[in-house]
Parts: C-alpha cells; structure tokens; sequence
C-alpha cells in the first residue's frame, strides 16, 4: 500500500490504534456522565418523596391529636388521651428530621418552622380544651373553640398540600431537565456504536488488504529469491555481506560450496575470510579493499586466492556494493564471489602458449640465423677460393690444354659463380622471411599510446614518403578531408603507409593512376578508405590478401613478400579496428580502415613503456 | 691508468659455431688483426680460461673478448656478468658479437657492462665489415691496465 508524506504502515497502524483508544475512552466518559445523573435524579426522587411522606407523617400525627382530644372531648374518657400524648410526643421530632434533611433547601427551614409553629398553636389549644374538659366536664367545648380548631387543621391541610405540591413540582422539572440527556444518551450511544464498529470495519478491511498486499509481496520476494538462486546456483557465484560494524561476514551455501565446506560449517567471523586468504594476495586483496572503502575506485573488483578446504587454492573474483553512513564509514558491503580457478589456469596456458611463441620467435630470429651466416660467409669464402685457384692456373693454361682449360673456365667462372649465387639468395631469402616472422609477433608486444593525431598530416607524411613513385608513375592522389582523432600516430602511419603503397604498386601499367583517400565519421567510428583504379583483388584471393607470406596471383610481375596487409590487419586488430575490402579485376579496390573513437587518455599509464615501443617501431 | 695501445694482445674468442669462428678469424686477419686468436669452444671453457688455476697463457691485461651470446651451456650473458663483476676481469673489454637484434638482449648487454655490441649479419659482405670494423677498433683501442 503507497501512503503519501513518507508514511507507512507502522504509522498508519498506530494512527489507527490511536483513533480507537481516544474514542473509546470519550464513549466511557460519556456514558459515566450519563450514569452519575440518572444516579442523580433517582437519589433526587427518594429524596423528594421521603420528605412528601415526612410531611404526610406530621400531618397523620397532627389529625391524630386533633381526633384523640375530640374522642376525649365527646367521650370524656381520658384513654383517648393516650394517642394525643405520644402524637404530641413525636412530633417535634418527626418535625425536626424533616428539618435535618431539608435544610438547605431555601425555602424549606421557613416551612419546618411553620409545621413547628402550627404544632405549637395547635398543642397549645389542644391543651386548653383538655385543661377546660378537667375543670368544666365533657362537652364544655365552645363553638368559638372549634371554629379555631377546625381553622387552623385547614391551614394545616393546606400548607402540607403545598409543600408536597412544591416537592412534586420540582421533581418535575428535575426530570424534565434530565429527559432530553437521556434522549441524547441514546443517540449517543447509537452513534458511538456505529462509529464504533465503523472503525473496526475499516481496520479489518485495512489489515486483510494489508495482509493480502504482504501476501503478494512475500510472493514476490520468493519468486525473485528463487530467480536469483537459480541464477546463483546456475552461475555458481557465491554471495557474501561483510558486516564492518560488528566485523562478521554472512556467505551463501554457493560461496562455502566453493570453498568445499558445508552450511555453518565456517566461523562468521570477518578473519575467517582474511585467514583464508592466499599469503602473496593478502596485501593486494586489503590495498583494493581499502581503496573501495575509502571511495578511491568507484567500483569493488578484487581477484585474489582462497584456500578450499582440500588445501588448494581457488582464484576468485569478488565484486561487490558497500554502503556507508552519514559519516562516510563503511557499514556493510554485499556481493558476489566468482570461481574463476578455470579462467586463471588458462589464462595461465595461453601466457605460456605466449611464452612458447616468444622462444620460438627468438629461435627463428637468431638460432636460424647462425647457420646462414655461415652459408653465406663461406659461400664468399668459395669465391675467393674460386678466384685464387683461377689465379694459381692461368699461368699454367698452356700445359693443360685448350679443352681442359674450356671446361675448367665454364666451372669456374660459370658453373660455381651460379651455385654460389643461388645459395645466396635463398639466404637471402630465408633472412628476410626470419625477419619478417620476428616483426609480425612483435606487433603483439607493441603498446599503443593514444593521442590526439591529425589524420590529414599522417597521410600527408606517407605521400611524401612515396611521392617519388607517385610522381614518376603520374598518379593523381586525391586527398579528401581527414579528421583529427584520438589513436596512435605511429601505428596509423603504418597502416596508411601500407595501404597507399599497395595503391601505388599494383596499378594497371598503362591505366593512368587514380588513388582517391576519404573518411566517414560516425558517432562511434571512422571509416577510412582509398579507392585506385589498379588491377583489382580476384573473389578467390580475398582470403590471401591478409594472410602473411601470401599475395593475390595477378601480382607476380610486382616485387613483394606478402607482408604489408599481414602487418596492418595485425595492427588493427590491437587498435580494435577493423579492415575489408570491395573490388573488381580491372576496375580497382577500395579498402576500408575502420578505428573506434576515444576520448583522449592521461599518459601517465603508457609512458613508462615508452621505451618499449621504439624498439617494436 | 690508461695508455695507447701498443703491445701485442691476444684475442678471446668464445664462439660455439666452428663455421663463425673461421669465418671471425679469416675476416680479422684480411683487415690486418695479426694477434694471436684464443679460441673457446662454450661457456664453462670461457670461465675455467679466466677464472681456473692453470691453462692461461696470456697476461689478462693485454686481452680483448670476442663473445657470443648463444653458447650451450653458460650462455654469453653469464660469461659477460661473471666478467664485468671480477676485479680481475672488470677492465678487459668485451665486444658481443651475436646474431641476435632483440633490443632487449642489446639493453641487457650494455647493463651487464659489455663495451661494445655487434650484430652477425646475414649477408657477407656486410659481416666482413662488421669484422673489418671490429679489427679497426682492436687495433686502435685503448685498452685500460690492470692495477698490478
């Protein structure tokens, strides 16, 4: 899943989690608040009706002394006293409790002190009708007495029916303010429900999508990690990561396979690695090493010897990626290890093979050449012998007679000067093609310096060189313009060289010449070529061409060894060029030079080998 | 130290090939080198004629070498560092006469201390004038004296 401003899972797990808790947390207060005042307004309702029922109490105890005294009244019989007395008794009591849990109510002290008040009046005339009934008898009760009486029981009456109409009032109203809050507590809490499980909704639904993103992933992951272990199985390179901060190195199955051991079966220890290294590479394997870590060499690529567990050595070739942190230290570098024990022992045969083609070379160049300085030393030493035998017989000519002289003078001034003469040039010969073998081999050890050459003055040279021939034979050479490039001048004048010579030497006799020199530049090469209009390559000799000692069969009538185009297919080779032709017998050849564009080079690397290079030009 | 030359000297000639060596010493005496010629066949017989007990004849310091380089057992190049780096031997000069041009070889020579280096050519005639230029040089060379 992509989240926007860097977020990521975690965060959205904790946002989430958050949400929920906070949410939770206000519901609970919500729902406690609720509670406290419903708890409230049912304390407020006992309350009100214990004191609706106090008041009712006082009220019973009042009608009772009031019917007591008149049963006593009517009746004369002092045991309906009885129930006035304890009435009497209690009430104040029963008064004052109400007042203790009324009393901070605004109103209610005025009203106990009333109740107290109507108890004392009616106490008191209660008391005086008694009193009376002892002094005068039953009966005796005035009109006027209980007119008062009857009164003040009204006023009673009616002030008990208002304080319980106030009580009731009130809790009326209390209600009245506690009902829409219980109205909204329902909506609250069908909201919250929703909300409430609305939000958990949304987390399942983001952790099954999540679950099922990382499924796909982990998928993923396995498909790439079995990728890349069939490629790493099929390459068979191992893979490593040196961990710097805690000095341990993690190598795969592939890598220790390399090394003939088994899974844990080495230490991960870093010098598990550094103690297997071969002694005389342990220097240049730490120099390059360093060199990486310190960002001197851009790229990781270290060849060095491992010691396998059978006690051999195996070449390997480490390439890798470190990662450093803000500090520039190194952390961690991952990578792989290459086998190339194989690469090495042939590399090692084809330097030997080279080692092998030098000694013959030197062999051919001198040990070849001993055995014709002696031919044709003595050789010359027969001729002077000739000479001086020639010398002692001339005046000796008479005595041996005409014929014999005849056949004497034919041996010796004919018969050995040809002989000799044929030996000499097949040494001649044999020298030259000694030579030639010596020169072509040393084309492989000539080191090439790269500068930037002005291809025009290089062909400008080799006419120069030639201008004699060109000049007596009339060819007309035409020179388009050439770039300047970034090769070896000394090998470009070589193959110019060569070529134009070719050009010139092999006109048509009696065509007169045109030699015609271009270049076609493209964003990777240069194409050279030089047209003539000579005698033409047969299709059939096309191979020959470059082939050393060779030449095509329409050239017998023209001096040459079949060298030149040998040499400069040799040189483009090391150049990394290339060279092919198009021709027709009788109509001319255009050869083709092409050679890789560079960039111009420091010289430091090819300057000490200057020296070299003298001796191969 | 050093004086003309003027006493007769001997030539030292380390030359494996019987053909070279006649044809060497045929050469120096047509360009007038009438010293006598000591003939060495290889390398072992080269060092028992400089640095063994008996067998030399000739005071060391009245002696020019002639050397090949390709000899078959010590080559030319031992002879020449075993030679140059004897106190005995340091100040006799030494022309390598050889069929080899490898520039490397020619390096390696004057490195190792040789005082001349020659190349056998193929062709007589410029062979003969190699010798006959070696024989003008034996014969006006300065050869330096040994310090008795």
């Amino acid at each position: 899943m992509r989240l926007p401003w860097g977020l990521n899972v975690k965060h959205l797990y904790l946002a989430f989690f958050s949400v929920i808790s906070i949410a939770l947390c206000s519901f609970s207060l919500i729902i406690y608040d609720q509670y406290t005042k419903s708890q409230n307004l049912n304390d407020h309702i006992r309350y009100e009706y214990e004191n609706i029922r106090q008041t009712k109490v006082i009220l019973m105890d009042m009608v009772n002394m009031e019917t007591s005294v008149r049963g006593y009244v009517l009746s004369g019989d002092a045991a309906f006293l009885e129930l006035y007395e304890v009435a009497a008794a209690r009430l104040p009591d029963e008064i004052n409790t109400l007042r203790q849990s009324t009393y901070y109510e605004d109103t209610a002290f005025a009203e106990t002190s009333n109740l107290l008040d109507r108890f004392d009046g009616m106490e008191r005339l209660l008391q005086s009708q008694i009193n009376y009934m002892r002094g005068h008898g039953r009966g005796q009760i005035s009109m006027n007495a209980l007119s008062i009486q009857k009164r003040q029981m009204d006023e009673l009456r009616h002030l008990v029916a208002t304080i319980t109409a106030r009580r009731l009032t009130n809790m009326e109203e209390r209600r009245k303010l506690v009902e829409p809050r219980r109205r909204n507590f329902a909506y609250i809490l069908i909201i919250g429900s929703i909300l409430g499980v609305g939000i958990f909704l949304a987390g399942t639904i983001l952790i099954i999508k999540l679950e099922t993103e990382n499924e796909a992933i982990e998928a993923q992951n396995e498909r790439a990690e079995t990728r890349f272990r069939a490629v790493m199985n099929g390459i068979n390179d191992g893979v490593y990561e040196i961990n710097f901060v805690n000095e341990t190195i993690y190598m795969s199955k592939e890598y220790l396979a390399m090394l003939g051991f088994e899974e844990g079966e080495l230490d991960e220890d870093i010098r598990t690695l550094i103690s297997r290294i071969h002694p005389d590479d342990l220097e240049s394997y730490m120099q390059v090493r360093h060199d990486y870590i310190i960002r001197k060499t851009p790229t990781y690529n270290n060849v060095f010897r491992l010691k396998h567990k059978d006690g051999t050595w195996r070449w390997v070739m480490s390439r890798g990626i470190g990662t450093w942190d803000k500090f520039g230290q190194i952390r961690s570098m991952i990578g792989t290890n290459t086998d190339i024990t194989e690469q090495k022992s042939r590399e090692e045969e084809l330097r030997q093979l080279n080692a092998d083609m030098e000694a013959f070379t030197y062999i051919t160049s001198h040990d070849m050449r001993s055995p014709l300085v002696n031919l044709k030393g003595f050789s010359h030493e027969l001729t002077l012998a000739v000479k001086d035998i020639d010398d002692l017989l001339a005046p000796k000519r008479k005595g041996i007679g005409e014929e014999s002289w005849a056949k004497l003078e034919h041996i010796l001034k004919r018969d050995i000067p040809e002989a000799l003469g044929f030996i000499g040039n097949a040494v001649d010969r044999m020298d030259t093609l000694t030579t030639a073998i010596l020169d072509l081999s040393r084309i492989g050890k000539f080191t090439y310096r790269d500068e930037v050459v002005d291809a025009q003055a290089v062909f400008d040279k080799c006419l120069g060189a030639q201008s004699y021939e060109i000049s007596n034979k009339g060819v007309e050479v035409k020179v388009n313009p050439l770039p300047k490039m970034v090769t070896d001048p000394v090998a470009l004048e070589q193959v110019f060289s060569n070529l134009l010579d070719n050009a010139v030497k092999y006109l048509r006799p009696g065509v007169a010449g045109h030699i015609e020199m271009s270049c076609l530049e493209t964003s990777r090469d240069y194409t050279f070529s030089i047209r003539d209009n000579g005698r033409g390559i047969d299709a059939e000799d096309a191979e020959r061409v470059f082939n050393i000692f060779r030449r095509a069969r329409n050239t017998g009538d023209v001096r040459g060894l079949g060298l030149g185009m040998a040499f400069v297919k040799a040189t483009l080779r090391k150049m990394n060029g290339g060279i092919w032709f198009e021709s027709k017998l009788d109509v001319g050849t255009t050869f083709y030079v092409s050679l890789p564009r560079r960039q111009p080079v420091a010289n430091d690397a090819v300057e000490k080998l200057s020296g070299k290079r003298e001796d191969a030009a | 130290m050093i004086s003309a030359f003027s006493e007769p000297f001997t030539v030292v000639l380390v030359e494996d090939d019987e053909g070279h060596a006649s044809l060497i010493s045929r050469n120096l005496q047509r360009a007038g080198v009438l010293n006598p010629i000591v003939r060495l066949r290889d390398g072992s017989e080269a060092i028992a004629y400089f640095f063994g007990k008996s067998a030399r004849t000739e005071p060391l310091d009245k002696t020019i070498v002639v050397l090949d380089l390709n000899l078959p057992d010590i080559d030319g190049f031992e002879v020449l560092h075993r030679l140059k780096t004897d106190d005995s031997t340091r100040h006799i000069p030494v022309v390598v006469l050889t069929t080899t041009d490898n520039p490397k070889d020619i390096d390696r020579c004057y490195a190792l201390g040789c005082n001349a280096f020659m190349i056998k050519p193929v062709g007589y005639d410029d062979f003969s004038d190699a010798i006959r230029k070696l024989g003008l040089m034996l014969t006006t060379v300065r050869v330096p004296h040994t310090r008795a």
